[in-house]
């Protein structure tokens, strides 16, 4: 392999011979470009001297003496004036003559004054080319993109002997790139570099992923339809960019680049499953040329650069890329109805693009990388449990229940905590993950509760996650780490998935009256343990795995055995009662309290 | 460090493409100008003259001309040198003059079509050659629209005659200028379907001052010119047909001139 200041040379050398070449296409492109041309003023309307001046002239042989015809006709002819019936009269007279003109000489006849035209019509007839067709002497601008592609080809051939050998599978999948966009119109296909990306992009990948250099030609229709798709579509976003007005040229170049690390993640990430079910993934649908993979690329395209205040690039890395493109390509493949069915395609980008709506805003300095993951999960959780997580694929894509799940806990669990909070760390990527993916486990492992819940699902999490954070928040101290309060909340979602009468409100006359039972659980537990009775049970008890195990077996016996109120003052009771015998010297473990915390339930 | 090359790239690109892009925005604002101005006529159909003088005058589309002639006008010498060394000096040529034409700076207009006999053959593409040639055709056109329009509401004999012979004079000029553009190009170039309709506007202006001023049998066009209308008319519907345009185009301008087509099949040069 050649070294970097090589590379970086062959680099350069590419890139101007690109520069050259894609300045002079430009200049082709404004050579040839179409004229609008004005016609000079004329007469438009048909007037009473448009039909004297015909009866006087083609039209005399309608002119029959004596008639009124030629009364008029003569009248015209020596300026009297006429009157505005007969104005009329002859006006209706010259165009039902002339229709009999026209059905005589063959032509189709129109009664009606064609005056007005169809807007494409018009655009038609004065819109002028520059060349008569296949009298264009400049080469296509692919072909000069073409010709440097070549240049550049030879270049790299220098620098890694045998790569581009026709017959070497290296040639044939540079080759195959070039069939991918030879049919594309680089004149609408707004950035001329791209071919030369995907290009180098493709002698790049395959060189450091053995299994592409297998020879087997599924890897040629791979780089072939993803380099087809991602160019027009990188070309449809120059496009719009430049109609709306909103673009400069580093904007259309990070198109591009994004463009090109979808491409080599294609290849590298999603290269050996395709190989592995090239049915599903290059099987091409009716309409003609929308592979499945090179559709998944451009969502993932779209993911990135289709934020609501412009692309959220800086939220990506090439490993973001290749997360969220693995998973699509493998809930894709177990679904490939995601792309089939619905609104002309479109599940898989307006669920993307909603996730980039809805949930950008929580990828901060803070918890960096978010989005990612947290599109992963949601596209593998998807794949597991199709139907009820995406009832209305079909109709409304966008509405998804664990797009909307995730958006209610990333909420809840980034909200600054209140001013009187006790406990106030916030919490780090990995937490909101963590919490995220349990939310997910039980939406997607607990059908029944979920379509139970369904219309409400959202304010069920929310009224449990809130709960929770706020004993969390209330009862905490600086002895809870972070990774237990994820914990806790993780069993506490647990629990109201087993559990519904955890979000039933506590009664009156109780010390948490109106709050969820959850709450008063929770809070009960962390009471006992964050305020204990003396420094041996808080020594004892604040322990991570006495927290952890403590709100895990406490919150399990109540889902097993009913969560009412009744319950949660028996467990108050119990835990005091344990906190203290810690205190007084008593030996304490969690199997023990396990089978105590029974017994006092069952009674 | 590929960053900055890209970028460096990208500058020196910008750099070296100022001209062109200039040319660009010209080219930009004189076909949304001469778009509209197009849809303005042909809607205005039924309307004469107060619609026409409406689109001479319609601020939109002048505006969109002044802002194609400012924009070839910020072009230095440096950038002329670049745009002729790009061969794209026809395309500037030809804008120009249609631009100046169209504001009615047809002094210019003319001077400008004039350089086309300076400028090499390799800088004048076959479009741009075709219409800088029919330009002065296209603006004795004009004048005789404007003479017409300039009659007083009765005018007397002696206007009546001198005004036609004007109009026959300028419209036999126009026509000449009109047949050279067409001389240009081969048969099969698109921009024959242009001057030809650009011909049937200088004949129905023709037209229209024999009807308004003629005596006798002469308040009709002269059996010649309707035999030239009925030919332009036949080539104008093969042309049409080459380029996929509708038929509607042959009938709008058969109804403007009560004349039919002349019969039979397109040959090679029609």
């Amino acid at each position: 392999m050649p070294g970097e200041a090589e590379l970086i040379m062959f680099a350069i050398r590419s890139a101007i011979k690109l520069g050259h070449q894609s300045r002079q296409a430009y200049v082709d492109a404004t050579g040839r470009r179409e004229l609008v041309l004005p016609l000079p003023n004329f007469p438009t309307a048909i007037t009473v001297d448009s039909a004297g001046g015909y009866f006087v002239g083609e039209g005399g042989r309608h002119v029959t003496r004596p008639s009124k015809l030629a009364e008029l006709v003569d009248k015209w002819k020596a300026r009297t004036p006429l009157t505005e019936a007969e104005t009329e009269e002859l006006r209706v007279l010259r165009c039902e003559c002339f229709v009999q003109d026209l059905a005589e000489a063959g032509l189709p006849v129109t009664a009606t004054d064609v005056s007005t035209f169809d807007p494409d019509d018009l655009r038609t007839l004065l819109t002028v080319r520059q060349w008569a067709r296949g009298t264009d002497p400049t080469p296509s601008a692919l072909q000069r993109v073409g010709g440097a592609l070549i240049e550049i080809g030879v270049d790299y051939l220098a620098n890694v002997p045998g790569a581009l050998n026709a017959g070497s599978t290296t040639g044939k999948l540079a080759q195959a790139v070039l069939v991918g966009l030879e049919p594309l119109r680089f004149s609408e296909v707004k950035v001329s570099e791209l071919p030369a990306r995907l290009f180098v992009a493709t002698l790049e990948t395959v060189s450091t992923q053995p299994a592409l250099l297998t020879g087997d030609p599924k890897v040629q229709e791979l780089v072939r339809v993803t380099a087809k798709g991602l160019a027009v579509d990188v070309g449809a976003r120059v496009t719009a960019m430049r109609a709306g007005g909103d673009t400069d040229s580093s904007r259309e170049e990070r198109v591009a680049e994004w463009g090109e690390l979808v491409f080599r993640s294609i290849l590298s990430t999603g290269g050996r499953m395709v190989l592995e079910d090239p049915r599903t993934f290059l099987g091409v649908e009716p309409a003609g040329e929308a592979a499945l993979i090179s559709e998944v690329g451009k969502g993932v395209l779209g993911l990135v650069l289709d934020g609501p205040d412009g692309d959220l690039s800086r939220l990506f890395s090439r490993e973001g890329v290749d997360v969220v493109l693995k998973a699509a390509l493998t809930t894709v493949g177990q679904h490939p109805e995601i792309l089939v069915r619905g609104k002309e395609h479109q599940g898989l980008r307006v669920l993307l693009a909603s996730v980039t709506s809805e949930l950008a805003q929580y990828d901060t300095v803070l918890t960096p990388a978010m989005l990612p993951e947290v599109t992963r999960l949601i596209l593998e959780k998807t794949g597991e449990n199709l139907e009820q997580l995406w009832p209305e694929m079909a109709t409304k894509p966008e509405k998804h229940l664990l797009l909307t799940a995730a958006k209610t806990t990333l909420a809840i669990l980034t909200k600054a905590p209140p001013a009187g909070a006790r406990w106030k760390p916030t919490f780090a990527r990995e937490d909101l993950l963590a919490v995220t993916q349990t939310v997910f486990d039980e939406l997607s492992s607990n059908p029944a509760w979920l379509l139970a819940a369904a219309g409400d699902t959202d304010a069920r999490l929310a009224t449990a996650l809130q709960a929770a954070l706020d004993v969390l928040r209330a009862r905490g101290t600086s002895q809870l780490g972070v990774a237990t309060a994820t914990e806790v909340l993780q069993a506490s979602i647990r629990a109201v998935a087993l559990r519904a009468e955890f979000l039933e409100r506590m009664p009156a006359g109780t010390a948490a009256a109106g709050k969820p039972v959850l709450a008063a659980a929770l809070d009960a537990m962390l009471a006992t343990i964050f305020e204990p009775p003396g420094a041996r049970a808080a020594w004892r008890l604040t322990r991570t795995e006495a927290v952890v195990g403590i709100v895990e077996v406490g919150l399990g016996e109540l889902a097993r055995r009913g969560a009412s109120p009744e319950r949660v003052a028996a467990l108050d009771a119990f835990l005091k009662e344990q906190a203290a015998g810690i205190e007084g010297g008593r030996a304490w473990d969690l199997d023990t309290f396990t089978t105590g915390l029974r017994t006092a339930l069952g009674a | 460090m590929r960053r900055m090359l890209a970028v460096l790239l990208a500058a020196a690109l910008v750099a070296s493409c100022t001209s062109v892009n200039r040319l660009r925005e010209a080219q930009e604002s004189f076909n949304e100008a001469a778009a509209l101005e197009n849809a303005l006529r042909f809607d205005a159909g039924l309307q004469e003259g107060p619609t026409q003088s409406g689109i001479v005058q319609n601020t939109t589309v002048q505006n969109g001309y002044a802002s194609a002639l400012l924009s070839l006008d910020r072009l230095e010498a440096r950038d002329v040198a670049r745009l002729k060394r790009d061969r794209l000096w026809g395309n500037v040529l030809a804008l120009r003059a249609l631009t100046q034409w169209k504001l009615g700076l047809t002094d210019q207009a003319r001077d400008t079509a004039r350089e086309v006999q300076d400028a090499g053959v390799e800088q004048v593409h076959p479009r741009d050659r075709a219409l800088l040639l029919a330009l002065p055709g296209l603006i004795k056109t004009d004048e005789a629209f404007a003479a017409l329009q300039r009659l007083p509401a009765d005018p007397t004999s002696a206007q009546r005659a001198a005004t036609l012979r004007n109009v026959q004079v300028l419209v036999a000029d126009a026509g000449e200028a009109i047949d050279r553009g067409r001389g240009a190009v081969d048969a099969a170039h698109p921009v024959h379907v242009y001057l030809i309709q650009a011909r049937l506007a200088a004949l129905r202006n023709l037209q229209s001052a024999h009807e308004r001023l003629g005596e006798g049998d002469d308040r009709a066009l002269p059996s010649l010119r309707r035999v030239e209308v009925q030919r332009q008319l036949k080539e104008l519907r093969c042309h049409a047909e080459r380029v996929g345009a509708k038929p509607e185009i042959v009938a709008y301008w058969a109804n403007r001139f009560s004349l039919t087509p002349e019969a039979g099949p397109c040959g090679p040069g029609t």
